[in-house]
């Protein structure tokens, strides 16, 4: 844990004394990660001590993903509309490997998801923001992701909610309840903040040295009256800071008209439909 | 305590779903068994009767085909063996099924992101019948998801060749192929285009003369329980995100109505074809629904005849059925299926309406609709009406006119689609749509072009006149060399013109934007710096535009260096530079924007620009099913919202049936003429 992480932990005690990270309920993804082992597959007898473990679970989702986050502020919070084909899309990745700038593919497919089929992936240093707008009115921000690091610590990642294109707005920090993540060793951040009045993003960034983190379900939207009440937004910590200004610059390189030609996924596609029959 | 209900409901509506459309079982250890009702299954084993010796996969232009990449594999799903398809590649299998009457489902399940389709050929190496896999939900713990699609129908004695086909952009790997009978098959039926969708029946449409499944090309249709947070949620995008302040006001109502209608859409191609057709209502130039029906499908029927809107001079006491709408004229042609047709001819009506009017009619049938962002002007239907006609049209009016006398027939000829060649596999359209009646530089190709960028003196001009013309299409410059980058070329060409140019004809008439860096090149050519414009990502939720013109200027006064300026010190302001605008949206919009007002600069159009002022992001559903939409809009510096309202030329033409007849091009013969009055020293 380094030294921000305890300031960040340390901060978070104190706000909890005064009921600001007194978090009631986490994230709600409410489409059950599990939402029941297929009811067709056969159980092995439990009672049948010497049954061989199986091979694999049967996992059933929405392949829609988290529709339930209907005023979802992000373009594509739950990744489902991600496409290798887009040249802009909901989510921007920064940092080692993404080349060029501004297109995000890391996808991984499948129950290693928390929600639907799509989730991002990040590896060591690197940063995806997902674009989304201010709440309407004066309405208080609400700010979550799910976040699955490698290493099981929670601080290992970063999470921010910031101004897209400028400073206009607080950046603010999410926190999880605690550091730790869930039995599943999902993280669930959150953050309630201010009205905001300008484009709204929000930043994952990997803070570890090895393997790759999970994202997935992050939804931006307007505090509820009961999340108001608990109002809890935690000035970033410098490497917070330094995270969102990195992302803010490339957000202001990306967000801007622009309509290149088909990229490399798309041209390899049509030359393979083009084929001979 | 309701939310938990919520959830509860929704899990049971899905293991219900997933129950009824389950096609692979698992045993007690989680192996994959195909199910018993399946007509066609493989699973990668070796030995196994379905296996192809040899699959096809191939980037497309790698050469011939290569063995299919099968290994042994402790994490297959069924057997022990899978197949691998790697990074930007795609995988055909053949198949062969009873010919028994039948639809399918067709599953595959899938490690890493993987788009499959299943297609079926009648002999002409054409698809002619597909359909898309998307995800069911069910998946595995260690990996696998299931792709699939319901109701897959083809006409089993016309079928030379099925096949499943796997792309990944990622590498994936694929196991468990199945087809199961899914009920009975659509009957192959002939129809006589759009006017005549009742013929084909429910979750069927009629294109190219046949009726053709549509409901295998969409997702399925969601549990009840899901459906009303879908909706709303796709609403959402819409209502919260959807960037244009003008066409919000204007276009935003009736498309969330179409997305209303989802709710009640009794199958899967209803439920999925409003929200298509929903994408269109926002009436955008960067706002399109997006599929993999444009990379599967040849047009069997390609008609290489070009259109443009003017003035039938030479045949003004034939009428069209819409006389307030400007005549559609034959600009160039082609070879392939001309249909005798030469510039000057007139395409008077479409299934008995104009044909501006009918193409518009399609927003309900065409995939591809594509649309200005003003409410004002139609030369992006009027370009893609060769495809639209062979595609969705029963019978067109032609008047064709001789080029010797000048004359046309005294009444339109009727053609008929049924009646047009179709030809073989590979050979599309030979002429490209540009507007561009003829082109004026050296080295331009006699099939005109689309992405093509030449300049040079022009062909009416000589080195002492020293009259320069640029043709192309994008202002894609990035200052980063990447793929498609323009601004080496067009910064040559502006050098050209500083060193040597007397005055410049811009032919954009085919603009399909690009960058802001694009435009910019050419403003420091024509003008002193000023501010113009600034373009605004969508930042509310709730944001709807400024409420006045004092509003927005206030607005815009405030922005500071969020303001785009035009021009440079260095403008030559002495040399005269004529615009020709046509089809122009997006970057190809702030051209003209920032031309208007230069003090030797002029644009000549019949018409103003889509009044694309804003960008598109892309969001797709396993590719299958997508849209890309615009995300904001732009401030002028006067305070007007410029989406939705294009640029107007300074001087409006029409292109002249007369002159298309006599081979000349109206409007760029006034550009030149003007620019021959104004030379520079």
């Amino acid at each position: 844990m380094t030294r921000a992480h305890l300031g960040l932990l340390a901060a978070c005690v104190a706000l909890a004394l005064a009921g600001a990270c007194d978090y009631d309920d986490a994230p709600v993804s409410p489409l059950s990660r599990d939402a029941g082992a297929d009811a067709s597959l056969p159980r092995p007898d439990a009672g049948d001590a010497e049954a061989e473990a199986p091979l694999r679970t049967i996992i059933e989702r929405s392949p829609f993903g988290d529709v339930a986050a209907r005023d979802n502020l992000l373009w594509d919070g739950d990744f489902e509309w991600e496409t290798a084909f887009a040249d802009s899309s909901g989510w921007v990745g920064a940092g080692p490997l993404f080349v060029p700038i501004g297109t995000f593919s890391q996808l991984r497919i499948g129950a290693a998801c928390r929600s639907g089929m799509k989730c991002g992936y990040l590896a060591p240093s690197q940063r995806v923001g997902a674009i989304g707008v201010a709440p309407p009115g004066d309405a208080p921000v609400y700010a979550s992701v799910w976040v699955k690091p490698p290493t099981g610590n929670c601080f290992d990642v970063g999470v921010v909610l910031f101004g897209c294109s400028d400073r206009s707005d607080p950046d603010l920090t999410l926190l999880t309840d605690d550091g730790a993540p869930d039995a599943d060793g999902w993280c669930a951040f959150r953050a309630v903040g201010g009205a905001r009045r300008r484009a709204t993003c929000l930043l994952v960034e990997a803070r570890f040295a090895d393997g790759e983190a999970l994202v997935d379900d992050a939804v931006v939207r307007a505090a509820s009256p009961e999340e108001r009440v608990f109002r809890r937004a935690l000035a970033p910590q410098p490497v917070d800071r330094r995270a969102a200004d990195a992302m803010r610059a490339v957000m202001k390189r990306v967000m801007v008209p622009r309509e290149p030609p088909p990229n490399a996924a798309e041209r390899a596609f049509e030359a393979w439909r083009r084929r001979p029959r | 305590m309701a939310r938990s209900l919520l959830a509860a409901a929704l899990a049971l509506s899905l293991a219900l779903a997933a129950a009824q459309a389950s096609a692979t079982e698992f045993d007690a250890a989680g192996r994959a068994t195909f199910s018993a009702k399946a007509a066609w299954t493989l699973g990668f084993e070796p030995g196994e009767p379905a296996l192809p010796d040899a699959g096809e996969p191939d980037a497309g232009d790698a050469g011939g085909p290569t063995p299919l990449d099968i290994a042994e594999s402790q994490a297959a799903l069924e057997g022990s063996h899978v197949l691998a398809v790697p990074r930007f590649a795609g995988v055909s299998i053949p198949l062969a099924l009873p010919a028994s009457p039948s639809s399918y489902r067709v599953t595959v399940w899938a490690r890493g992101e993987l788009i499959a389709t299943v297609e079926a050929s009648y002999g002409e190496g054409r698809v002619d019948e597909f359909g898309s896999l998307y995800p069911t939900g069910r998946m595995t713990s260690d990996g696998w998801y299931e792709l699939e699609t319901r109701g897959f129908s083809f006409d089993s004695s016309r079928a030379k060749l099925v096949e499943v086909g796997l792309f990944s952009p990622t590498g994936a790997e694929a196991d468990a192929v199945e087809f199961v009978p899914d009920g009975a098959a659509a009957p192959s039926a002939a129809c006589r285009g759009a006017i005549d969708d009742r013929a084909c029946g429910a979750g069927r449409a009629c294109q190219w003369g046949e009726c053709r499944s549509m409901s295998p090309r969409v997702p399925r249709l969601p549990a009840d329980a899901e459906r009303d947070d879908l909706v709303a949620y796709l609403q959402g995008r819409f209502r919260l995100l959807f960037g244009p302040f003008r066409n919000r006001r204007l276009d935003l109502p009736s498309a969330l109505a179409e997305l209303d209608a989802m709710r009640s859409a009794a199958d899967a191609w209803s439920f999925w074809r409003h929200f298509e057709v929903a994408v269109h209502r926002l009436h955008d130039w960067h706002t399109q629904s997006t599929g993999i029906a444009g990379f599967v499908l040849e047009q069997p029927k390609p008609i290489s005849v070009c259109f443009i809107e003017g003035v039938a001079d030479a045949s003004s006491g034939v009428t069209s059925p819409d006389p307030s709408r400007l005549d559609v004229l034959v600009s160039h042609v082609g070879t392939v299926n001309a249909l005798g047709l030469h510039a000057g001819d007139r395409l008077v009506s479409v299934d008995g309406k104009h044909p501006v009017e009918w193409a518009r009619s399609l927003i309900g049938v065409d995939d591809g609709f594509w649309t200005a962002s003003n409410h004002e002007t139609h030369a992006e239907d009027v370009a893609r009406l060769p495809g639209l006609i062979a595609r969705f049209a029963e019978r067109f009016e032609v008047l064709r006119c001789d080029a010797a006398s000048g004359g046309c027939a005294g009444a339109p000829e009727t053609l008929r689609v049924a009646d047009i060649a179709r030809v073989p596999a590979g050979v599309r359209a030979d002429v490209s749509c540009d507007n561009r009646p003829r082109s004026h530089l050296p080295g331009t190709p006699p099939e005109h072009s689309r992405d093509g960028f030449y300049s040079g003196i022009v062909l009416e001009s000589d080195s002492s006149e020293a009259i320069y013309g640029l043709e192309w299409s994008s202002l894609y410059v990035t200052g980063r060399g990447e793929p498609g980058d323009v601004g080496p070329q067009l910064a040559e060409a502006v050098a050209t013109w500083r060193a040597r140019a007397r005055g410049v004809v811009l032919d954009h008439r085919s603009g399909f934007g690009g960058t802001s860096l694009g435009p910019a090149m050419i403003w420091d050519f024509v003008r002193k710096p000023v501010k113009l414009d600034s373009f605004r990502f969508r930042d509310r939720a709730d944001e709807e535009g400024p409420a006045s013109l004092a509003e927005g200027k206030a607005l815009f006064d405030a922005l500071g260096d969020e303001v785009e300026v035009a021009g440079s010190a260095s403008a030559r302001t002495d040399v005269p530079v004529a615009l020709l605008t046509h089809l122009d949206g997006s970057a190809s919009d702030w051209l003209p924007l920032g031309l208007k007002g230069a003090p030797k600069a002029r644009i000549f159009a019949p018409f103003e620009t889509a009044g694309g002022f804003s960008t598109r992001y892309q969001f797709g559903y396993w590719l299958g099913l997508g849209y890309s939409i615009a995300v904001g809009d732009t401030l002028a510096a006067d305070g007007r919202t410029l989406n939705g309202t294009g640029v107007a030329p300074d001087v409006v033409v029409l292109p002249l049936q007369s002159d298309l007849l006599a081979g000349r091009d109206t409007v760029y013969d006034a550009a030149l003429a003007w620019v021959r009055q104004e030379l520079a020293p």
